[in-house]
């Protein structure tokens, strides 16, 4: 296919990773009759990206407007579905952070106040024993979850562990079947014209023009290198390259493993082909800085992925950041190349708090391996500070607006990592401590009954795809 | 876990909608063994009964008290509430409804009114509010409860209810007293306060009883007898954004059967309200001093009663604003006490019920922690300044006449509304902030019923073939219409479920 006039297109995406190709497949999806374009760039590639991705459960919606279905997902990328993340922290303490629900709410107070009571009354019970995602998890089960929401089974949810390479291509196969245009020379710099991109220069010596930039291409910002940056703090992890593949086969595909070390700690994620390991280790240097563009959406230029910010490793939340970016272009897309303004300011203003409160929670995690390394640890964020001061208080859960983990998630986490609450609730306080006791027993019965009735993940998975050659195709997630 | 810090007694000082509601929700934290509960309040001081209309939340309230609706409401004289009716308010003789609960459904991700703003005028598509289930029954003077089947099209419809507000807090009285809490009738003459911390030590009757506790809660009303009369917390007025600051009450006789929706009819200088009851009809008219004189505004809200006026007419005053912290030391001001906006939205009785979730959420212990305190005014001051900014909305987009609403057409906004209004205008885009009160569906009827419209629409939209939205419009339009008109009338659902026994 020629590549259209440089003027025609209505939106250009720089790079060539699957920040690049996701969001150029996007806007083709949305607006089927514009013209996108998409380039590469000599600093962006898909070597760059980490090994394997994690999706979250929200990321199953945007597949389905991208038109990938989860069966592609399984069959092309190797991926897994992913309960959550066990954690083991050392000295035997272990705990299991999923996307689901832990035990019940009653009586109007949630349910780790009523976990707290058990816990000081004596019962030997961990908070995640009361988490189906969690006993899924810990025996490598999986089951898509009920549609009813009175069923235990509707109680857990999912994300996907996703190969990375293979990712990107299933997603620039499909873009260029949907009528992205690739153009040939790669890019190499933005000409400006009062303040705004004006054209492209291409390596070749040609330039193209569009209406509107979507700059995907890594660290370099290739479209807009010196816009301004905003920290947010130490990130004090930084990624080894070793990664190990070992032979899947068998074995646990339902979570991911997360082991501290002395200085960092190890991350296990299973394909269905290979378990991947990356270690990761506390970094010393002040070029470790988590930090975000100030202003992602400049002028008629935004930049996604890490063109828009370098965030820790920690939880793997690149392709969570990437679908809160794409979701909230997509809420505010330009309907014209001008006249912007408004839309910009509330992009950047809710992408920036999305940024801040996940790097909320990877310092959570990054305090603590400092702590246990005898490393000086970061002051948290005023509003992590707040969170973590009311919880400690009283057991309750501030959430803020662009939370990317869920409350539940931050519930476990707190108190796997040991902040505790010095009281509960006066709800949860007023109820009979033997009745709270059968009511929460009863569930763990049935918590027991129901996985083992679930296969496991590499048997479920097998089974759909021959439901799937048998039925002779699926719609998208 | 039960501390050993934990509150021996909570004095709830005033009785009133906001005492009762406060001491039936924290009668179940008495439970606990520890902690004592009690009321005191005077029969010869009057209550202000403001809110007898509500929103949809306070089904969450009567919910988790676990009172039974029916009875709730044949004791408190109640009707159901679909919606807002606001006549006059961009122009003389328009009108528009703010009915709760959701227009249309999304097409492939897209809001609804999307469609709506695209296809509205080029093909004679029929007013939003038509594809509303609130606002068709509304209009239509129709209820029936929502289904439970997220299916069915019956499952969008939200109510609240009007109720008479001194038999709401009877009610309420009655539901307290009978799990536990302690009444002392007495008028408070003095409060005490502890000379090393300047927390509140304990209240002295006029009959020379005097109660100690650990947490004081100050539903004193205007009078802010702790909070302010005590504990001199200070006041922030809001009088510049909202200028009203008078109100004139009187009730009149019912004339006809009740209408499922509260009516609030734009007058030369304020508003007035109507809100029907299963016995009778509340009305105010709310008005700004500087534009009106007392006597002139009695006069407007005479001439325009449906019924006869059963009582005599009743002023009151007040300063639009909000306390500058709600819970000082150990003394937490819920109600009018806290603060004080017009009943435009009915968000009185909301507000009294969000102070006493988060004071449960935040109960202190005897330690009091600061970091309660701070989190509990933090929370409050962001959800009065949400609830302002709605009310302002109201005025600002108004195209009346007269120097009240050249006023408030002109004034300067707080920027936070100002920024909310230009992402509307720009593709008529709506965003909910930190758990805010009202929603997107809350904040397009106004926008759309003030004459805001944005200068295109998503451009999702276009990207979809017109002949199959039609037609999808025209399926959940046919469904709500449909729906509606097979509900029973208000009257005869009251009838037949709750209604109240003759006064």
């Amino acid at each position: 296919m020629s590549p259209l006039p440089a003027s025609q297109f209505d939106l250009f995406v720089v790079g060539d990773g699957v920040a690049a190709w996701m969001a150029a497949l996007l806007m083709k999806r949305l607006q089927p009759g514009r013209a996108i374009g998409i380039a590469a760039c000599d600093a962006a590639g898909p070597g760059r990206d980490d090994p394997v991705l994690v999706a979250r459960p929200g990321f199953r919606a945007l597949m389905a407007r991208l038109g990938i279905s989860e069966i592609d997902l399984l069959e092309q990328c190797d991926a897994t579905f992913l309960l959550g993340t066990e954690h083991h922290l050392g000295g035997g303490g272990a705990f299991f952070q999923g996307c689901g629900a832990y035990g019940a709410p009653a009586n109007g107070a949630a349910f780790h106040h009523y976990f707290l009571r058990l816990r000081t009354a004596g019962a030997p019970y961990p908070y995640d024993t009361f988490s189906l995602g969690a006993a899924m998890a810990s025996q490598g089960k999986f089951i898509h979850p009920a549609d009813n929401p009175r069923a235990l089974e509707s109680s857990f949810d999912y994300g996907h562990v996703i190969e990375t390479a293979r990712f990107r291509d299933l997603l620039s196969q499909t873009a260029l079947s949907a009528g992205v245009v690739r153009t040939g020379a790669p890019v190499s710099e933005a000409i400006f014209t009062e303040g705004r991109i004006g054209s492209l220069q291409l390596e070749d010596g040609g330039h193209l023009e569009a209406g509107f930039y979507l700059d995907c291409s890594g660290p370099a910002r290739t479209l807009w290198p010196d816009n301004p940056i905003q920290v947010l703090g130490p990130a004090l992890l930084s990624q080894t390259a070793r990664v190990d593949r070992a032979e899947q086969g068998s074995g646990n595909l339902s979570r991911a493993l997360s082991t501290a070390g002395p200085s960092g700690w190890t991350s296990e994620l299973a394909l269905q082909s290979a378990r991947v390991c990356q270690t990761f280790e506390l970094a010393d240097s002040e070029e470790a800085n988590a930090h975000h563009l100030a202003a992602p959406w400049a002028g008629n230029c935004l930049a996604l992925g890490r063109a828009a910010h370098r965030l820790s490793p920690v939880h793997t939340p690149f392709l969570a950041l990437l679908e809160r970016e794409l979701d909230l272009l997509s809420a505010l897309l330009p309907a014209e190349p001008g006249a912007c303004e408004v839309e910009a300011r509330e992009y950047n203003r809710r992408i920036n708090e999305t940024y801040a409160r996940v790097h909320d929670f990877q310092t959570l995690f990054e305090i603590a391996i400092a702590t246990r390394a005898g490393k000086s640890a970061s002051a948290p964020s005023a509003p992590l500070a707040r969170k973590l001061e009311q919880f400690r208080s009283r057991g309750r859960m501030v959430m803020y607006d662009e939370e990317v983990f869920s409350e539940s998630e931050w519930t476990a986490a707190l108190i796997g990592l040991g902040h505790l609450p010095e009281r509960t609730s006066p709800l949860a306080s007023a109820a009979p401590i033997a009745a709270v006791r059968a009511n929460y027993e009863k569930l763990l019965h049935k918590i027991g009954q129901s996985t083992a009735r679930m296969p496991d993940q590499l048997a479920y998975i097998a089974h759909m795809q021959k439901m799937m050659r048998e039925s002779g195709g699926v719609d998208a997630v | 876990m039960l501390s050993d810090q934990a509150l021996r007694r909570i004095v709830i000082v005033g009785g009133g909608t906001a005492g009762w509601m406060t001491a039936a929700a924290l009668s179940r934290i008495t439970r606990n063994g520890q902690t004592d509960l009690c009321l005191v309040e005077s029969d010869q001081i009057g209550t202000v009964g403001v809110g007898e209309a509500t929103i949809p939340p306070i089904n969450g309230f009567n919910q988790i008290l676990g009172i039974d609706e029916n009875d709730f409401v044949a004791k408190t004289q109640a009707t159901f509430k679909l919606g807002i009716e606001f006549d006059g308010w961009l122009r003389p003789g328009e009108a528009y409804l703010h009915p709760f609960g959701e227009y249309g459904l999304d097409i492939n991700a897209v809001k609804f009114y999307q469609f709506w703003l695209k296809y509205a005028a080029s093909h004679q598509l029929p007013p939003l509010d038509q594809f509303c289930l609130s606002a068709v029954a509304a209009r239509k003077g129709k209820f029936l409860k929502p289904g439970d089947d997220p299916r069915s099209v019956l499952s969008t419809l939200a109510y609240a209810f009007h109720f008479d507000a001194m038999l709401y807090a009877a009610y309420l009285r009655a539901f307290a007293e009978a799990r536990g809490v302690a009444r002392t009738e007495g008028k408070v003459v003095d409060v005490r306060l502890r000379a090393e911390d300047g927390f509140i030590e304990s209240i002295a009757l006029e009959s020379g009883e005097v109660i100690e506790g650990d947490l004081f809660i100050d539903c004193t009303g205007f009078r802010a007898l702790l909070i302010e009369g005590a504990l001199k917390t200070g006041y922030e007025d809001w009088t510049h954004w909202l200028p009203c600051d008078r109100a004139v009450t009187v009730p009149s006789a019912r004339v006809t059967d009740p209408i499922p929706y509260t009516r609030a009819i734009a007058r030369e200088a304020g508003w007035q309200w109507r809100i029907p009851l299963q016995h009778r009809t509340g009305n105010g008219h709310v008005y700004c001093s500087a534009h009106m004189s007392d006597q002139a505004a009695e006069t407007v809200l005479m001439e325009n009663l449906d019924g006869l006026a059963t009582a005599e007419p009743r002023r009151l005053r007040f300063i639009t604003g909000r306390r500058k912290q709600f819970w000082n030391r150990n003394c937490v001001a819920i109600g009018l006490s806290a603060g004080f906006m017009e009943p435009l939205e009915s968000t009185s009785i909301h507000l009294i019920q969000a102070g006493i979730s988060k004071l449960i959420a935040l109960m202190p212990d005897r330690s009091f922690d600061p970091i309660e305190r701070m989190e509990y005014n933090r929370l409050t001051g962001i959800q009065f300044e949400q609830i302002r900014d709605f009310l302002i909305l109201h005025y600002t987009a108004n195209q009346r006449e007269g120097p009240f609403w050249d006023y408030v057409r002109n004034m300067a906004l707080p920027a936070s509304l100002e920024e909310k209004i230009a992402l509307f205008r720009s593709k008529g885009r709506i965003f909910r902030f930190q758990d805010e009160l009202f929603g997107e569906a809350n904040w397009l009827s106004v926008l759309l019923g003030q004459g805001i419209t944005p200068r295109t629409w998503d451009p999702m939209v276009d990207t979809m073939e017109p002949a199959a939205v039609l037609g999808e419009m025209r399926q959940i339009y046919d469904a709500i219409q449909g729906t509606a008109e097979r509900m029973p009338s208000h009257q005869a659902y009251i009838t037949r479920y709750c209604a109240a026994p003759p006064v």
